[in-house]
C-alpha cells in the first residue's frame, strides 16, 4: 500500500468515524555499506548518515589506522560494528534509537564464582557517555532493599541475589536497569530533557526538538516546589519569557493578573488568555493546586494555539495533571509549607509633619483657619501637637485611650488634636502565618494505574482586628487509566476545589478599611478607645463587624478512552462536565462607637454631672479646670442605611466535548518523512444562572441569618448562556529531523453573533529547520550541539465581546425614586445605538524563532520576535458630537499590532566533585500600536491627545509637561513691601494679572491661574517652554498642537526581566529567583501618588511631608504644599515628567535552601526521599519610588471585588506581603 | 453532504440569543412597557433632595450661588474663561454650578426622542388612543422640559424632534437653533402636554396637573429671559400667557390648597396626598434610598455656608412692610429672638432662632430642611439621630410646590400687566400672595411669638426704599415673596438670570452680601468670647463701625458679625469675553467641527478660542 492512497482511506475512515485495523511494520535500522581500507572513523560516519544512530566515544579510542574493508546490503548496524570492533578491543551499546556508546572493553577480572543458586557478588564500573565515571551514582537490586553508592571512581560493589536485576540511578540521569553480571559497566545517559522532552501542545504532544511554534514550557519542580506560594500564578511570575503576571494587591485568595504578550490585544475584548485544564477551560487558575500539576506549557503564537480555536486569540496556558504511575510500586509523598507573611515594604505615613503640610497648603493656597477636615489644625494647635510630642511622644503607646484636654479639644465648633495616631501599627498584624498540606498517593495495578491528591492551604491576612480573615483552600484530585486490551484505554477523572475567603463584613469595595490606612490625617483617633468605649474608625469597624464568606466551589468529572486503531493511529474521546459556583454571604450591622467625625457633646458623669478636666494634664479635677468634652456614643451603619443579611449564589454549568484523533504516518527509506495527521473536534456549552438575596432588620447581630431577620426581603437574578464548536485539523511533518512544517485548520462557531456571521476559517502555518542535523554542522556539534530557526504565521478568531453588540438592548434598572408604594421604580434605559454589520475580530501572529544549544547542550538559547497584529478590531466608531446623545456605537474599525522580542538562556553544568549548577535568565519585550483607530479620517494634526486609542499612537503613552525645576524666590521680582509684584500679561487675548518674574524672557504659566489665589510663586513648579512662546500652554491638545505637552512616559511594563541561580551539593541545593520591570512609568493617583492629592483628608506619605518646597528648604524635590481637593491633576501637578511614578523595580522573589536527606539513612525509615527547606518569597524589592507606600505591581482601582477599588487611588489596598517559610517533603 | 449535515446540526447548539435583556425590536408592545421606559425621567428631572452625599439639584447644598448666601472664605466666583471641552453623553444627573441647569448634554432629548418615535411608529395599534394621546404627552412634555432646561443655560441650543442616526452628520455637526425657534417647540410639546396627559395616573405618577405646573415655572422663566434680557415682548407675552393659562389650569382643578405648615412641608418622610404638594419625592432607609440635606440642618454640623443680611432685610415685617417702612415696634432691631416675631413666619421657619458659630460665615444657621423634632436634641445636650446625621436622611421633599404656582401665576399676571394685559386686581392678590400668607402656624412657632403676616394690599404696597427702582413696587414685592418662600431652595440664581438682575450679587456694590445675622456675643455666645478668637471675630455696630474682637472689648462686641474672612468675588459685570448670564461652550468642540468642515458659535458674548 502506497502512502498517497493510505492517506486517503485515512481520511475517508476519519469522517464516518469507524475504527478498523491496519498493520504498520517497524523499520529496522539497516545500512548498505561499501568502504575499502577505510578508518573506523569513517564506518562510523556511514552508520550515522543511514540511520538515527549517534555516537559517542573519547577521541583518544579510535585509532586512525585504515583496515578496514566492508562491503554489504541492508546490513544491520549491530552485524557491522560486531565485525568492525572486534579487532579492536572495543565494545558498544545502543543507549537508544538515537544513541550507541563505545568503550573499551573491560579487563578480565578476578576468577568468577560459579554457585548459581547462592548469592553473589557484583562490581562494576558507573560511567556516563562521555567515559567520565559517576560519583555516588545509587546502585539497587530490583525488588529488593540492598543497594550502595558509586565511590569516587565510579566503582560499585554488592552482593545480590542470583539472576538479580540492578536499577541504576542518579540525578540529571535517566536510570537504567541492567542484568547483574560479574563485573558490570554501565553508561548511563543523561536526562536531556531539554532536547527529547515532550512538550504538552494543542491535542496532542509533541518533542521539543520537533516544536515550529511559540511554545514555552515551565520547569515545574523548580519554578513550583517548596515555595510559599498559594496559587501557580503567583508561581510563574517571571518565569516564561513574554508572559507578563502582575499581583497588583496583597489580598488573600485573590487572581494575579495574567497577560501574554504585551498589555492589550483588543479594546473591546478581554486580552486574557485561555486556561486550560486538561483540555477544559478553567476560569480561575487559583482552582488548581500547584502540587497536583504534571506541566505547564505556555502556547504564545497563532500558530501553535489557533487549534483552541477563538477563546485562545491571546494564548494558551495549558495545564495538565498528574495522573497514571510509572513504577508498579505504590509511592505515597507528603509534604508541607509554613510561612509567616509581613508587608513587603514599609509602609512610612508622615506624621507630625503631614500636619504642616496641611497646615501650609491652607496658607498656600490663602484659605481661612483652620485647615484640616473633620479634625483641625491651626498655628496653635499646631504647637500644641510638637509640645505633646516632647511631653508624651514614647510615652502614651499607639493603643492608649485617648484623653480630652491631653490629646484633643473642642472649641464649640471646631475639634482640635495634638496627638497623632499609627493607622498601620492598629490595622496591619505581622508575622499572620499561612500552612499548607500536599498529600499524593499514585501506583500501578497490572494494567491499571491510580493517582490520588489531597491538598490543604490555610492563609492568614493582614487585618489586625478582624474577627476572622484567612482564605482556605480545599483540593482533591484522582484519575485511573485502565488499559483494557490492545485497543482501548479508558480513563476517568475528577478534580474537586473548594476555596473559602473569610474577611470582614465592612465598608464598600469602593471604600473598603484599608482605604482608611491611608486617608485620614494622623490626627483621627485610630486604634484607641476613649472612656472603655470604641470610637469610630476602620480598625474598630473590622473587628466589630460580622465575617462575610465567599466561597468558590468547583468540581469536574472527565470520562475519556483512547481508542489505539493500530500503533499509528488513535482516536480519543474525552468528556468533561465542571460546575461552579459562587457562594457569598454577607451582612451589614449596625455599630456602636464614639462619634468623632462630628462634634463632641460635653461629657457627663454616670449622675449626669458635667465633668471638669485639667487642661494641661487631662485629668479629672473637682475643682477649677474646664468642662470637658467626648465622642457622643451612637449606634450607627457604615455606609449603609439598614442592617440585613445577603446571599449571592451563582452557578455556571459547561459542558464539554472534545474528540481527536491522531495519526502517525513514516514513508520513504528510513521513514524519513514522517507525517503526522490530527483531526477533531470540540464542543463547549455553558449556562449560568445567580440569585442574590436580601433580608433587612437583624434580630440577631452577632448571627445573620434569613430566619433571624425580620424586616424586608429582596431578590434577584440573572441568568444566561452560550455555546462554541469547533472543527480542527492539523497535519505535521518532518523531513528527516531537519525540515519541520506544520499546518492547522479550524473553523469556528460561536453563539455570540447572529447566524449569518457566525462561522468562520481560521488557518496557520508554520516551519522549522533543525540546521544541527545537517552533515555540515557535524564538525562543531560538540560545541554548537543543537540549532533550530522557527518561522510561524497564524490567524485566530476573537469572541471576547459582549454578546449583544449587534442588538439594540434596552438596560433593566431600578429607578432610586421610590414609587406609591414606597418600591424602586423599575425602568428600561435608552436602546443602544448599535452597527449591525458588527463581526469577528481577526489576531494574526507572525512569529520568528531560534532555538540552539551549546557545549553538549549545557548552554541553551531561545529567541523569538513576533507580530501580532488585532484586525477589525472592534472599537467605538470615530467620535461624534454629544448631539448625538449618545456615544459613537462600536464596530469592526480599528486595527492594533504589538511588536515583541523574548530572549531566554538556561546553563547546566555538574562539575566532578558532585556540583551541579544552573542558572536561567529570560527577558521578553512589547509594545502596541493602535495602527488604527476611530480617528483615522482625521488628519494627524486634529488627532486629540487625549485619546488613548488615537490612530498612531503607542498604547500606554503619557503626554504631559517637561518639569523644568522649582521657582525659587529669585524668579520674583519684589515690591518695598517685600510682597511679589503683579503684572499684567495678555494671555489668548485676554488680561491675566500674574506674578512678575525677573527673567529676562519670563514664561508665564497663567493657563493654570485663576488670576485671584492660584497664582504661581516660589515653590511651585515651573515647566519647560517646548514651544518656546513665552507662555505654558495645553495647546489645542491635539498632535498638531499639543502647546508644552509631549509623551513623557508610557505605563506598559517594558523589559521583563528574571533571573534564576541554583546549585546543588550533596543533597544540598539553593537557588535565587530574582523577577522585575525594566520600565514603566504611570501618572499615579490618590494621595500616595500625588503630592497635595487632598490636604483637607490629610494623609501623605513620610516621602512627600518629609521632602516638600518650604522657604527653609528650597531644594526639595516636591514642590510647596498644595490642596488640590482630591484631583490628581491641577495647578502646578499638572501630569509631568518630574512627578511621574517610577513603576521598574527588581524583586528577589524567592531564595530556597534545601536539604534531601540522603538515601542510605532513609532506607531504615522506609523513606525513598525526604527533603527539608526553607525559603523567603518576595523578600527585597528595589525600586524607584523614593520610599513611597506604593507597591511598584500596583494597578491603580484594580482588586479582585472591583474596577474602582477604593476610588481608583493607587497603591491604597491591602498591603502585599512577603513571607518567610519553611517545609518538608517526604516520599515513601 | 456529511458536512452539511454536521454544520446544520450544530447551529442549534448556538442558537443562545440572550435570555434576559429587553431589546428595541421587541420591546415596545404594551403600555407597561412605555411606562417603565418613561420611569427613568423621574430621578433625573425631580432630583428632590438628591442621594446619598449627591446633591446636585438638592436644596440648601447645591443653590447656595446667589445673593442670599454668604461664604466664609472667597465667594463662589462666576465662569471667567472659556473651558477648553464641555459636553457629555452621560444619562446621570449633571449641571453647570454656576448656572445650576444642565451641561451640553443631548442624551435625554435622545431618549425622549425614542420614546416619542416608537409610539408613534410602533404602537398606534397596541396602544388605546387615550393611552396614545397620554404616553405622547408624558414623552413630549419631559422633551419640552429638557429643553428649556437647555436654553436657560446655553441660550440657543441645537434642536431636535427626532432620533438622530450616527450616520447623519449634517444633523449631528448643525449649528445652533435659535433660542426663539427651540422654544417656539417646547411652547408646541407643552401645549399637548397640557391638554392630553391624563389627569390621574395614579399615585406619584405624572399627571396633568404636574405637567401643568412644571410649565407655569419653564414658561415664566421663559417669558422673563425674553422681556428683560432679549428685550422681545411679543415672545414674552406669549409665554406669560403659557404660564397664566398652565398655573391655573392647576389653580381651578381643586385639588391643592395650603394648609401645611411651612417647616412640615420639608422635614416630613411621606407628603404624597398633602394638598399643598403637587409632586413627592420619598426616601426610605430600608430601600438604601437616603439623602444628606437634613444633615446640613441638623445644628450639629458646621457650615461654612448661610444666609447673608441682604437676604435677612428682605423679609418683610408682619405689617406687611419692609423694614424700613414697617410700623412694627423694634423692626429695625436685627437681633434673631426679634427678628423671629416680627418678621414673616417663614423666617422663623427657616433659620434657628439664635445665633450659633456653627454657622461660620455668618451665626445663622438654615434648619428648613429638617423637622423640628430632630432638633430636640439640644435641649438635652445630646447628639442628633443617625437618621439625622451624614447621608442617612430619610424625609422627603416637595418637589413641586402648590405655592410655586401661584407665585409664578401672579407674577406672570403682574408682568403681563406692564404688557399691555390686564392689571392685577386685589382678588389676584388674595387668591396667591396672601393665601401663602395665611398658610397655617406650627405650635412651636406660636409659641416663640411668630404671627402671620398681614394680607398684601394692592392699594398700600410697601414702599421701600431699597427698592430696585427699574421695577414697579407691585413686582418688587411679588419678587420678595418669592425669595422668601424659596430661599435656599432652587429659584434665586435662576431668577435672577431672567431677571437680568445678576448685578444683585456684586459684592463691590452690596457689602451686605458678606455680612451676617446680628449678633450680641456677651449675651448671646459669650463662650465665643475667648483668647482663640481675638483678631479673628468682627462685627459692624449699630453705627457702622467695623470691631475686631481684642479679649476685652467683649461688650461692645454687640453688631452684625461679619468676619474678614468672608471675601468678596471678583468682577463679572461687563468683563470683556464675560458673558455671566450664558453658559460658553468648550473650544474643543467649536474645532472639531471646523475641522469636519461644520460651524458650532460659540454662546454670546464669550470668545471661540480659550480667553
Amino acid at each position: 500500500m502506497n502512502g498517497h492512497s493510505k492517506t486517503k482511506y485515512f481520511a475517508v475512515l476519519m469522517l464516518l468515524w469507524c475504527f478498523c485495523c491496519m498493520k504498520v511494520y517497524a523499520q529496522e535500522q539497516t545500512v548498505t555499506i561499501n568502504l575499502k581500507n577505510a578508518s573506523l572513523k569513517q564506518v562510523l560516519n556511514v552508520i550515522e548518515k543511514q540511520t538515527t544512530f549517534r555516537f559517542s566515544y573519547r577521541d583518544v579510542m579510535i585509532d586512525n589506522r585504515k583496515d578496514i574493508t566492508i562491503s554489504k546490503r541492508n546490513a544491520s548496524v549491530a552485524w557491522v560494528l560486531n565485525t568492525v570492533l572486534t579487532d579492536r578491543n572495543l565494545e558498544y551499546s545502543i543507549i537508544s534509537s538515537k544513541s550507541i556508546v563505545i568503550s573499551d572493553k573491560p579487563r578480565p577480572k578476578a576468577k568468577a564464582e560459579t554457585e548459581e543458586n547462592q548469592k553473589r557478588k557484583i562490581t562494576g564500573i558507573v560511567k556516563d557517555v562521555s567515559g567520565e565515571p559517576i560519583i555516588g551514582a545509587s546502585v539497587r537490586e530490583k525488588g529488593a532493599s540492598n543497594g550502595v553508592i558509586t565511590d569516587i571512581e565510579g566503582h560499585f560493589s554488592l552482593t545480590t541475589n542470583p539472576k538479580a536485576v540492578l536499577v541504576f540511578s542518579y540525578v540529571g540521569y535517566l536510570n537504567r536497569e541492567e542484568k547483574a553480571s560479574k563485573s558490570m559497566k554501565v553508561i548511563m545517559q543523561e536526562d536531556n530533557k531539554t532536547l527529547n522532552e515532550v512538550v504538552v501542545v494543542g491535542y496532542g504532544t509533541q518533542k521539543r526538538i520537533n516544536l515550529t511554534g511559540a511554545v514555552a514550557t515551565v520547569d515545574v519542580g523548580k519554578t513550583l516546589e517548596s515555595r510559599p506560594i498559594a496559587d501557580i500564578g503567583r508561581g510563574l511570575q517571571g518565569a516564561i519569557p513574554g508572559v507578563n503576571i502582575t499581583i497588583p494587591t496583597g489580598e488573600i485568595g485573590s487572581d494575579p493578573l495574567i497577560k501574554i504578550r504585551g498589555q492589550i490585544g483588543s479594546i473591546n475584548g478581554n486580552s486574557q488568555p485561555l486556561i486550560l485544564l486538561d483540555n477544559v477551560e478553567i476560569p480561575s487558575i487559583q482552582m488548581v493546586n500547584p502540587e497536583d500539576v504534571q506541566s505547564i506549557s505556555v502556547l504564545k503564537d497563532a500558530a501553535s494555539s489557533s487549534i483552541y480555536g477563538s477563546k485562545a486569540a491571546f494564548g494558551v496556558v495549558l495545564i495538565t495533571t498528574k495522573s497514571g504511575s510509572r513504577s508498579e510500586k505504590l509511592e505515597i509523598s507528603y509534604s508541607n509549607n509554613i510561612s509567616w507573611q509581613n508587608p513587603a515594604k514599609q509602609i512610612n505615613m508622615g506624621g507630625i509633619d503631614a500636619l504642616q503640610y496641611t497646615l501650609d497648603a491652607q496658607d498656600n493656597r490663602g484659605g481661612t483657619m483652620p485647615a484640616g477636615g473633620f479634625w483641625r489644625i491651626n498655628r496653635d494647635s499646631f504647637a500644641k501637637a510638637i509640645e505633646w510630642q516632647k511631653l508624651y511622644g514614647g510615652k502614651v503607646k499607639w493603643n492608649d485611650p485617648v484623653v480630652y484636654g491631653r490629646d484633643w479639644t473642642f472649641d464649640g465648633v471646631d475639634k482640635y488634636g495634638y496627638r497623632t495616631y499609627d493607622a498601620v501599627k492598629s490595622m496591619i498584624k505581622n508575622w499572620t502565618p499561612t500552612i499548607s498540606h500536599n498529600l499524593s498517593v499514585s501506583g500501578k495495578s497490572g494494567k491499571t494505574s491510580y493517582n490520588v491528591g489531597l491538598g490543604y492551604l490555610s492563609q492568614s491576612g493582614m487585618s489586625r482586628t478582624a474577627k476572622d480573615d484567612d482564605y482556605k483552600r480545599y483540593n482533591a484530585s484522582v484519575s485511573l487509566i485502565s488499559e483494557i486490551n490492545k485497543y482501548v484505554t479508558i480513563r476517568a477523572s475528577s478534580i474537586y476545589s473548594d476555596r473559602n475567603k473569610r474577611y470582614p463584613g465592612v465598608g464598600t469595595t469602593s471604600a473598603d478599611p484599608w482605604l482608611y490606612l491611608y486617608r485620614w490625617s494622623p490626627l483621627f483617633p485610630i486604634g484607641v478607645k476613649e472612656n472603655g468605649n470604641p470610637l469610630r474608625e476602620p480598625s474598630y469597624e473590622m473587628g466589630a463587624a460580622n465575617t462575610d464568606n465567599l466561597q468558590n466551589k468547583y468540581y469536574n468529572v472527565n470520562l475519556g478512552a483512547t481508542v489505539n486503531i493500530n500503533k499509528n493511529w488513535d482516536v480519543k474521546f474525552d468528556y468533561t462536565y465542571d460546575r461552579q459556583t459562587t457562594d457569598k454571604n454577607s451582612s451589614v450591622v449596625f455599630y456602636n462607637a464614639g462619634q468623632t467625625w462630628y462634634a463632641p457633646t460635653a461629657w457627663k458623669d454616670n449622675d449626669g454631672y458635667q465633668v471638669y478636666i485639667d487642661p494641661t494634664t487631662g485629668k479629672v479635677v473637682d475643682t477649677g479646670g474646664i468642662p470637658a468634652y467626648s465622642f457622643p456614643m451612637q449606634e450607627y451603619y457604615s455606609n449603609n442605611t439598614v442592617n440585613y443579611v445577603q446571599n449571592y449564589n451563582k452557578a455556571v454549568d459547561d459542558n464539554t466535548f472534545n474528540v481527536y484523533s491522531t495519526y502517525n504516518l513514516n514513508l520513504g527509506r528510513e521513514g524519513q518523512h514522517a507525517f503526522k495527521f490530527m483531526l477533531g473536534m470540540n464542543r463547549v456549552t455553558k449556562k449560568w444562572s445567580e440569585y442574590t438575596g436580601k433580608k433587612t432588620n437583624l434580630i440577631d447581630q452577632e448571627n445573620p441569618q434569613f430566619p433571624l431577620a425580620s424586616g424586608d426581603q429582596f431578590i434577584n437574578g440573572d441568568r444566561n448562556w452560550e455555546a462554541q464548536l469547533g472543527f480542527f485539523g492539523r497535519i505535521n511533518y518532518a523531513y528527516a529531523d531537519k525540515y519541520l512544517f506544520e499546518a492547522n485548520l479550524r473553523r469556528d462557531g460561536s453563539s455570540k453573533f447572529p447566524s449569518n456571521l457566525r462561522w468562520r476559517w481560521f488557518p496557520s502555518f508554520s516551519a522549522g529547520w533543525v540546521f544541527s542535523n545537517e552533515t555540515f554542522m557535524k564538525p562543531i556539534e560538540k560545541i554548537w550541539s543543537f540549532g533550530k530557526l522557527r518561522a510561524s504565521w497564524g490567524s485566530i478568531g476573537d469572541q471576547s465581546v459582549p454578546n449583544t453588540l449587534y442588538k439594540s438592548v434596552l438596560d433593566y434598572d431600578e429607578s432610586t425614586w421610590l414609587n406609591a408604594s414606597n418600591n424602586y421604580l423599575v425602568e428600561f434605559g435608552t436602546p443602544s445605538l448599535i452597527d449591525k454589520k458588527i463581526s469577528w475580530q481577526r489576531i494574526e501572529t507572525l512569529d520568528l524563532g531560534a532555538d540552539f544549544r551549546f557545549f553538549r547542550n549545557q548552554l541553551g538559547l531561545s529567541f523569538d520576535w513576533y507580530q501580532r497584529d488585532t484586525k477589525d478590531m472592534i472599537i467605538p466608531g470615530e467620535s461624534l458630537p454629544v448631539t448625538l446623545g449618545t456615544s459613537a456605537p462600536v464596530g469592526n474599525y480599528g486595527n492594533l499590532r504589538t511588536r515583541g522580542w523574548e530572549l531566554s538562556l538556561d546553563f547546566n553544568h555538574r562539575f566532578a566533585t558532585g556540583l551541579e549548577i544552573n542558572a536561567t535568565v529570560s527577558i521578553s519585550d512589547a509594545t502596541t500600536e493602535i495602527t488604527k483607530g476611530a480617528d483615522y479620517q482625521t488628519p494627524w494634526k486634529d488627532r486629540y491627545l487625549s485619546n488613548s486609542y488615537s490612530t498612531g499612537r503607542r498604547y500606554g503613552n503619557i503626554y504631559g509637561y517637561v518639569t523644568d525645576r522649582l521657582f525659587q524666590k529669585s524668579d520674583f521680582a519684589y515690591g518695598s513691601d517685600n510682597t511679589i509684584q503683579k503684572t499684567t500679561v495678555v494671555y489668548n487675548g485676554t488680561a491675566r494679572t500674574t506674578n512678575q518674574q525677573t527673567a529676562k524672557y519670563p514664561i508665564y504659566q497663567v493657563a493654570f491661574e485663576d488670576g485671584n489665589k492660584l497664582i504661581f510663586a516660589p515653590g511651585d513648579v515651573k515647566f519647560v517652554d517646548l514651544d518656546g512662546d513665552g507662555y505654558i500652554t495645553p495647546g489645542s491638545g491635539t498632535n498638531g498642537d499639543p502647546g508644552d505637552r509631549k509623551v513623557i512616559g508610557n505605563s506598559t511594563p517594558r523589559y521583563e526581566y528574571s533571573f534564576r541561580l541554583g546549585a546543588n551539593y550533596k543533597g544540598f541545593d539553593f537557588s535565587v529567583f530574582c523577577q522585575g520591570i525594566g520600565k514603566r512609568k504611570i501618572w499615579g493617583s490618590g494621595q500616595l501618588a500625588i503630592p497635595g492629592y487632598n490636604a483637607k483628608e490629610g494623609a501623605i506619605p513620610e516621602t512627600f511631608a518629609k521632602d516638600y518646597w518650604r522657604e527653609d528648604r528650597t531644594n526639595a524635590f516636591y514642590p510647596r504644599a498644595w490642596d488640590l481637593g482630591g484631583s490628581d491633576t491641577g495647578f502646578g501637578m499638572q501630569c509631568q515628567s518630574k512627578y511621574l511614578l517610577n513603576m521598574a523595580y527588581l524583586r528577589i522573589k524567592n531564595i530556597t535552601l534545601g536539604y534531601t536527606i540522603p538515601k542510605q539513612l532513609l532506607s531504615h525509615v522506609l523513606l525513598s526521599k525526604a527533603r527539608i527547606y526553607i525559603s523567603l518569597e518576595n523578600f527585597f524589592t528595589f525600586d524607584k519610588l523614593r520610599g513611597l507606600p506604593v507597591d511598584p505591581e500596583a494597578v491603580s482601582g484594580y482588586s479582585m471585588f472591583s474596577k474602582d477599588y477604593n476610588l481608583g487611588r493607587t497603591g491604597t489596598g491591602t498591603p502585599v506581603f512577603k513571607s518567610l517559610s519553611c517545609g518538608i517533603q517526604l516520599t515513601l | 453532504m456529511l458536512t452539511a449535515l454536521f454544520f446544520t446540526g450544530c447551529n442549534d447548539v448556538l442558537d443562545r440569543p440572550s435570555l434576559t435583556t429587553a431589546e428595541d425590536d421587541t420591546y415596545w408592545t404594551n403600555e407597561e412597557k412605555v411606562r417603565l421606559y418613561a420611569n427613568s425621567f423621574y430621578s433625573y428631572f425631580f432630583v428632590g433632595y438628591g442621594v446619598g452625599y449627591d446633591t446636585t439639584y438638592a436644596p440648601n447644598a447645591n443653590y447656595t450661588f446667589n445673593d442670599d448666601a454668604v461664604r466664609l472664605s472667597t465667594q463662589a466666583q462666576f465662569a471667567r474663561s472659556v473651558p477648553t471641552s464641555k459636553g457629555s453623553t452621560s444619562l446621570s444627573v449633571m449641571w453647570e454650578s454656576d448656572f445650576t441647569g444642565p451641561t451640553w448634554n443631548f442624551a435625554w432629548i435622545r431618549k425622549v426622542n425614542i420614546m416619542i418615535d416608537r409610539i408613534k411608529s410602533r404602537m398606534t395599534r397596541t396602544l388605546s388612543s387615550e393611552q396614545y394621546n397620554h404616553w405622547m404627552g408624558i414623552g413630549r412634555f419631559f422633551r419640552g422640559l429638557e429643553y428649556a432646561r437647555l436654553a436657560n443655560v446655553f441660550g440657543n441650543v441645537p434642536y431636535y424632534n427626532r432620533e438622530i442616526s450616527n450616520t447623519d452628520l449634517n444633523e449631528l455637526y448643525k449649528d445652533r437653533t435659535p433660542r426663539s425657534e427651540v422654544m417656539d417647540s417646547v411652547y408646541n410639546d407643552f401645549k399637548y402636554a397640557m391638554e392630553n396627559v391624563r389627569v390621574d395616573d395614579g399615585a406619584q405618577n405624572v399627571n396633568r396637573y404636574i405637567v401643568a405646573s412644571f410649565i407655569s415655572r419653564w414658561a415664566l422663566y421663559e417669558a422673563s429671559w425674553q422681556k428683560y434680557y432679549y428685550k422681545n415682548d411679543t415672545r414674552a407675552v406669549k409665554f406669560y400667557d403659557l404660564a397664566v393659562n398652565a398655573a391655573e389650569m392647576v389653580m381651578n382643578s381643586g385639588k391643592y390648597d395650603i394648609v401645611t405648615d411651612f417647616r412640615t412641608l420639608f422635614g416630613s418622610t411621606d407628603l404624597t396626598s398633602n394638598k399643598d404638594c403637587i409632586l413627592y419625592r420619598k426616601y426610605d432607609a430600608t430601600k438604601g434610598i437616603t439623602h444628606s440635606i437634613a444633615s446640613s440642618c441638623n445644628m450639629f454640623s458646621p457650615t461654612d455656608v448661610g444666609p447673608n443680611l441682604d437676604l435677612i432685610k428682605s423679609f418683610i415685617c408682619v405689617d406687611g412692610k419692609d423694614w424700613q417702612t414697617s410700623s412694627v415696634t423694634k423692626a429695625n432691631d436685627f437681633t434673631l429672638s426679634n427678628l423671629v416675631k416680627t418678621r414673616d413666619p417663614r423666617f422663623e421657619a427657616s433659620f434657628w432662632s439664635d445665633p450659633t458659630p456653627k454657622s461660620k460665615s455668618c451665626y445663622l444657621y438654615v434648619t428648613k430642611f429638617i423637622p423640628r423634632s430632630a432638633l430636640n436634641y439640644l435641649k438635652d445636650g445630646t447628639t442628633p439621630t443617625a437618621e439625622f446625621q451624614s447621608n442617612k436622611n430619610i424625609t422627603g421633599y416637595p418637589v413641586m410646590r402648590y405655592a410655586e404656582v401661584l407665585l409664578n401665576w401672579i407674577e406672570a399676571k403682574a408682568e403681563l400687566a406692564t404688557l399691555g394685559g390686564s392689571p392685577v386686581i386685589q382678588g389676584d392678590i388674595d387668591k396667591s400672595i396672601n393665601k401663602i400668607r395665611n398658610r397655617p402656624l406650627d405650635s412651636e412657632a406660636i409659641a416663640k411669638g411668630v404671627q402671620k403676616t398681614t394680607p398684601m394690599d394692592l392699594s398700600n404696597l410697601p414702599n421701600d426704599p431699597d427698592r430696585d427702582t427699574s421695577v414697579s413696587p407691585l413686582i418688587w414685592e411679588i419678587r420678595r415673596e418669592r425669595r422668601m418662600e424659596f430661599a435656599f431652595e432652587y429659584s434665586r440664581i435662576v431668577d435672577l438670570r431672567r431677571w437680568k438682575k445678576l448685578q444683585y450679587m456684586d459684592t463691590d456694590v452690596n457689602k451686605d452680601l458678606l455680612v451676617g445675622t446680628w449678633v450680641n456675643f456677651q449675651s448671646e455666645v459669650p463662650d465665643q468670647l475667648k483668647a482663640g478668637n481675638i483678631g479673628k471675630i468682627r462685627v459692624i455696630d449699630a453705627n457702622g463701625n467695623a470691631i475686631v474682637y481684642n479679649g476685652s472689648n467683649g461688650s461692645k462686641m454687640n453688631g452684625f458679625f461679619c468676619p474678614a474672612e468672608n471675601v468678596g468675588r471678583l468682577p463679572f459685570i461687563n468683563v470683556p469675553n464675560v458673558n455671566p448670564y450664558l453658559s460658553p461652550i468648550g473650544t474643543t468642540q467649536i474645532s472639531t467641527y471646523k475641522n469636519k468642515g461644520y460651524t458650532l458659535t460659540q454662546t454670546e458674548g464669550w470668545p471661540s478660542t480659550t480667553n
